[in-house]
């Protein structure tokens, strides 16, 4: 089975285990798209753009905080949530509905971004 | 004369604000920010320089390539382009960015040549595999990029 069946084998799992889940994706550090279900409406390049961006803040602010290291972001929007999560080389995004339930997505996420790193260090 | 030399300095100074500004915004934004913004000018440049490429009839692939992206960033004989089979190989000898000064080690502008050229060989040549193989940020003594046609 080769990468990208394996990651989207994964990304298919996470949504059916969190019905809030309306998309995923998996994305390169520089913004590039390895895979990626997100809904037909959205602008994926962006959004992997956009993540890509987000990670790169996030890790500077975890620096300057406590000089921490990133883990998770959880965007809420008025119309769905984001939610980023690093994954070795790569970063696992969701979009969600609004209100999700934070803590099942929270621990799929972190579950999945296990499995995911795992492939690529492979 | 003395008009050359005060574009000199005029171009040093914006080669200088530029790389201090670089320098701010990744410490602010993180090289991932940095990264992506390059990906996407790159391809941008790329949807353009498309438009250009795609209207000259009269010169192959590689010569457009050189015409249009390399000879006019790189100087002539800044790159050379061959083709075997499927898989064209396109050589950078020159780093325009290195050449200004600017410190290329984390390979910002490498993400704006790697978008650049992807975005051009999928708009002329379709099916693609975009590889890139040497790079001079890591030390190399040249960029060596690969174009595997698949259709």
């Amino acid at each position: 089975m080769s990468y990208i069946e394996k990651i989207n084998q994964h990304l298919e799992d996470l949504e059916s285990r969190v019905s809030d889940i309306i998309g995923t994706a998996v994305i390169r550090t520089n913004g590039l798209i390895v895979a990626s279900s997100l809904p037909k409406e959205t602008n994926a390049r962006m959004i992997a753009a956009m993540s890509a961006a987000l990670l790169g803040t996030s890790k500077k602010s975890a620096e300057a905080l406590f000089d921490g290291e990133f883990n998770s972001i959880n965007l809420e929007l008025n119309k769905g949530n984001m939610f980023l999560i690093g994954a070795g080389r790569v970063i696992l995004v969701a979009i969600t509905k609004p209100q999700p339930n934070i803590g099942l997505l929270t621990l799929e996420m972190e579950d999945m971004s296990k499995k995911i790193s795992k492939i690529f260090a492979e | 004369m003395t008009n050359e030399k005060d574009r000199l300095s005029q171009l040093k100074f914006i080669a200088s604000m530029f790389r201090l500004s670089m320098k701010e915004i990744s410490n602010i934004m993180g090289d991932e920010s940095v990264q992506v913004i390059y990906r996407l000018l790159g391809e941008n440049v790329g949807e353009l320089l498309s438009k250009r490429i795609q209207a000259d009839k009269d010169n192959t692939f590689d010569k457009k390539l050189l015409k249009f992206v390399f000879d006019p960033a790189l100087g002539e004989g800044g790159a050379e382009i061959s083709q075997e089979g499927n898989v064209i190989t396109v050589i950078l000898k020159v780093c325009p960015f290195k050449r200004a000064g600017i410190n290329i080690s984390k390979k910002y502008y490498c993400n704006y040549t790697e978008g650049l050229i992807e975005t051009i060989a999928k708009n002329a040549l379709g099916d693609i595999e975009f590889r890139s193989e040497k790079l001079r940020a890591t030390n190399k003594c040249d960029c060596t990029f690969k174009i595997i046609i698949k259709s």
